[in-house]
């Protein structure tokens, strides 16, 4: 399937693999993936660990480590990431595009206070000095709804809440005022409670800031009021992608529909069993012929085994990798 | 997939060999060299390596053969290291593991007796034994292993202090597994990667502080010797006879290098995540 | 071992259980008093579940490890079949309480092997021959749904589905009548986590267990509990049966749990999500510890702790103006 041009596109990734080679065999954690991002947009990519989805954004960004191999293409404003040199992705990340790391205690540096680490941040990004610094870091927290800013520059990281931690690096990626604003799991470590009001947090500056959102979860259940669309992905590939809300509705996918029955709901009916997928995720070293999912397709038959599914249209705007997908129902 | 993987790695297998090498020419070296610790020959003082002399890693300043007088002293450093490595080893992690495990007022005090031990001048220590029960080995061996014991136990210590409160040291705990069989089955082989380490820096540091202990006088008497030593007296004359100071330097460091390369290779076999 | 239906006497009590630490309270200062529990009281009828719901901070750790005898408590007790259980009688109920941590593969010692692990409380407690123990480890296994030959891996080979079935084999192989699974799931992929929770769901029917369930996710406690207690610095806010409890959540903080739940059918909350942080335990707030995040607070719940009554049957809440 072709995406439908999204008029301002922001960052294109197309065929883009990463492989390592480790002791016991290559490892391809991303394979051809092809997504775009568009201005404005809030896009959650969705998956298990091991699926390739933090891989995916950390090779675009050229985060993937010295011994990975990134091929295809990342064109952030025309400019192909994939090729482009250390010193030029350095202008790039954090400036143009911030990347919110899942844990947010160990992303933090515990003997700097919050202020010291946040006006770093800015002198190195933007040159900026003197008093005009400490202003913009209380703007910042106040823009994540952390109060007293003033007071809270000169706290430690330990003496934030883990909530208010998660908001202070949001805070920081902030500063830069970024273009497109990657979080990686930015609500796992956190209480339910916490979670809502972080993502809440997030869909409300992609509305002020007129940013660019990525969210990577495990969760479907958060993505469901905030993401415009969203991609699965399973094995190294995008499974499926397409609209939040029409996917949620009807999911065209075998693992996409067997995640959305798997999440615990309030309104479910308790006296049934809570839906599973049966089996692990596919073992990177070994991954099946075919379609990756086949094992654990309750509707696989003889022809998923031989090809690597195409992304197929479901229609405009929402594509499976999946044969069968018509015949996909809740 | 490898089902069996033995200890060694090739590089082990060679630079243990070496080192099995040194220590059994260290054992035995000794009764075929043809000369005594303090042979001297008058004619042949500061004599360059010589295989027609008789010499062949030359003579010291003395006349004495120096291959013997390696030999020799690879006994004494090589003896006095381990004995003393093991003898800090045992104390070191029993009394650091129990500080540790026990925590509150026990851990408090045991450490505080720690920090005395610290405060206690090393030469002053070794004088007064020195004084008390004369000038010998045994006095080395037993103020180096009253000192080297005291790092190893703060190490342990700390590691125990984060052990004890992971998840499966408390499973073990709602299991009721008596505090004696934790510490014996969960704790002290989780310690294993840290004590090889530090015993492949202890031992050249024992090797090391005998040596400086026999410069001021204190350690190994005349006309025995240990590499320390023998360091000491080739350095003193390096300009005019180097290989006075080069071959028992090179004895000392080819031991140090195979016990680094043994230590890194025996710390990835107890690392259950490289098997 | 079916629990006899008959038997009404409850098989875990707790009396006002209360437990503070001293915390250092920094360079040259005093050190501080943190009252991690104060004034706990239920009891855990035999084949019962129980759900223990709060955000980090509220005290549900402290109170699973002090009910596993890893925390002393201060003040108050917990009888264990009618009698104390103190630091001399834990070693008789050993067997029969067990526990599930979160971080599964921290539980397991990354030295031994998968059957050693499962084995361990065997080895320890009995004097059973090695193919007696080898027979009550592969059965475990089987239960539990992990491949026999995974016995012989270690820890850092297995997923953390298969790592949690691990820590659940271990806590099962003493055969016990009640096991604390705190936050069991919560560290896990969603399709894992649906696998473990049916496991946790069918090990109780067929062995007649009771249990605690410890976790701050609302929908899966609602899967696998009867009753419900929710704790909010240390303190009880509310205690119902399931049904009651999300039919009729009277407590606000027990609301605002609720309506944080996430949704992927994306129905409307009737209540507002929390807005701010938990306050710092060592500083809780006066009077009611959730007025200061409490949309109903008035002076009255500033002077006052409300006190936990029942104001339906089995239905207690700790609120000057339930909902």
């Amino acid at each position: 399937m072709t995406d439908p041009e999204p008029p301002r596109r922001m960052l294109s990734i197309r065929n883009f693999s990463v492989t390592y080679p480790t002791p016991a065999g290559v490892v391809t954690p991303v394979i051809n993936v092809n997504l775009d991002i568009a201005r404005n947009e809030a896009l959650a990519v969705v998956g298990e660990s091991g699926s390739g989805k933090s891989q995916l954004f950390l090779g675009s960004l050229g985060l993937s480590g010295r011994n990975a191999r990134v091929t295809g293409e990342v064109l952030f404003e025309g400019k192909d990431l994939v090729t482009a040199s250390e010193r030029e992705l350095r202008q790039i990340r954090g400036r143009r595009i911030a990347y919110v790391f899942q844990n947010p205690l160990t992303s933090l540096n515990p003997y700097l206070k919050i202020g010291t680490q946040m006006a770093e941040v800015l002198a190195r990004e933007t040159g900026a000095q003197g008093g005009h610094i400490r202003e913009r870091c209380v703007e910042a927290l106040d823009m994540v709804q952390i109060p007293e800013g003033r007071r809270r520059l000169d706290m430690y990281p330990h003496e934030f809440s883990g909530g208010m931690r998660q908001r202070a690096m949001i805070a920081m990626a902030l500063l830069c005022k970024p273009d497109l604003l990657i979080a990686d799991e930015p609500t796992t470590a956190l209480d339910v409670t916490v979670q809502a009001h972080v993502i809440d947090l997030l869909g409300r500056l992609r509305r002020e800031l007129g940013m660019s959102v990525v969210l990577i979860t495990h969760n479907l259940g958060i993505v469901a009021g905030f993401a415009d669309r969203t991609a699965v992905m399973y094995g190294g590939r995008v499974i499926e992608l397409g609209e939040t809300r029409e996917m949620i509705a009807g999911p065209r996918h075998p693992y996409t529909l067997g995640l959305l029955e798997a999440v615990p709901e309030l309104d479910d009916d308790i006296m049934s069993p809570l839906a599973t997928i049966p089996g692990q995720p596919p073992n990177p070293l070994q991954l099946p012929a075919g379609c990756t999912f086949h094992p654990r397709c309750r509707i696989a038959e003889a022809r998923c085994v031989e090809d690597v599914p195409e992304l197929a249209t479901v229609h405009a705007g929402h594509g499976s990798r999946c044969i069968k997908w018509p015949d996909v129902h809740p | 997939m490898q089902v069996y993987r033995g200890v060694s790695t090739p590089r082990m297998r060679i630079y243990g060999t070496i080192l099995l090498a040194i220590v059994l020419a260290c054992a035995f070296g000794p009764y075929f060299t043809g000369y005594g610790i303090n042979e001297i020959h008058w004619d042949y003082v500061d004599h360059p390596p010589s295989f027609s002399e008789g010499f062949p890693l030359g003579t010291d300043s003395n006349g004495r053969d120096l291959l013997t007088r390696i030999l020799h002293g690879g006994r004494i450093s090589l003896t006095v290291a381990l004995a003393a490595t093991l003898v800090s080893l045992m104390i070191g992690v029993m009394y650091g593991a129990i500080s540790g495990y026990i925590g509150g007022i026990t851990d408090e005090v045991m450490m505080r007796v720690v920090d005395m031990l610290y405060c206690l001048p090393f030469i002053f220590f070794v004088i007064l034994l020195a004084v008390l029960f004369g000038r010998s080995v045994v006095v080395v061996f037993i103020a180096i292993g009253a000192v080297e014991w005291l790092d190893i136990a703060r190490i342990v210590r700390g590691q125990v202090l984060s052990l004890k409160h992971k998840e499966f040291v408390d499973s073990a705990r709602v299991l009721g597994v008596p505090a004696g069989k934790i510490v014996r089955r969960h704790i002290l082989p989780n310690l294993a990667g840290i004590i090889i380490v530090y015993t492949t820096l202890t031992v050249p540091r024992i090797i090391l502080l005998e040596s400086a202990l026999g410069y001021l006088g204190l350690g190994v008497q005349e006309p025995m010797a240990s590499w320390g030593v023998l360091v000491a007296d080739g350095a003193r004359v390096m300009d005019t006879a180097p290989w006075i100071l080069f071959f028992p330097a090179a004895a000392l460091t080819l031991t140090v290098f195979c016990l680094n390369v043994l230590g890194d290779g025996l710390r990835d076999y107890f690392d259950p995540k490289t098997k | 071992m079916i629990a006899d239906p008959t038997d009404s006497r409850p098989l875990l009590q707790v009396k006002q259980l209360g437990v503070r630490f001293l915390v250092k309270g920094g360079f040259l200062r005093p050190k501080k008093q943190l009252k991690a529990l104060t004034a706990i009281d239920f009891d855990v009828a035999p084949g019962e579940s129980l759900g223990i719901v709060g955000e980090t901070g509220s005290g549900k750790s402290t109170l699973a490890r002090s009910l596993l005898g890893l925390v002393d408590p201060s003040e108050g007790s917990i009888l264990w079949a009618g009698k104390p259980l103190e630091r001399k009688s834990r070693a008789a109920v050993r067997k029969d309480l067990q526990v599930v941590f979160q971080d599964s593969l921290g539980s397991l010692d990354p030295r031994w092997t998968v059957g050693q692990s499962i084995a361990e409380a065997l080895t320890t407690h009995s004097s059973r021959s090695a193919s007696e123990i080898d027979q009550a480890v592969q059965k475990v296994m089987t239960d539990v749904g992990l491949r026999l030959e995974l016995a012989g891996r270690f820890p850092h080979e297995l997923s953390g589905g298969q790592a949690q079935r691990v820590a659940i084999a271990r806590g099962l192989i003493l055969r016990p009548r009640m096991i604390v699974f705190d936050e069991p799931v919560s560290a896990l992929d969603v399709s894992t986590q649906a696998q473990i929770l049916n496991l946790i769901d069918r090990i109780r029917k067929s062995e007649g267990l009771s249990y605690l369930f410890i976790s701050h996710d609302l929908a899966v406690v609602r899967r696998i509990v009867d009753r419900v207690l929710v704790l909010y610095l240390g303190r009880i806010m509310e205690i119902a049966g399931r049904d009651e409890f999300f039919a009729r959540p009277r407590h606000p903080y027990s609301q605002a749990l609720i309506a944080a739940v996430p949704s992927t059918r994306g129905h409307k909350h009737q209540h507002a999500v929390l807005s701010q942080d938990i306050p710092s335990p060592l500083a809780p707030p006066s009077g009611c510890v959730f007025r200061t995040r409490c949309p109903k607070a008035a002076d009255l719940c500033a002077a006052t702790v409300p006190p936990l009554v029942e104001n339906q049957r089995r239905h207690l809440v700790a609120c000057h103006f339930p909902g």
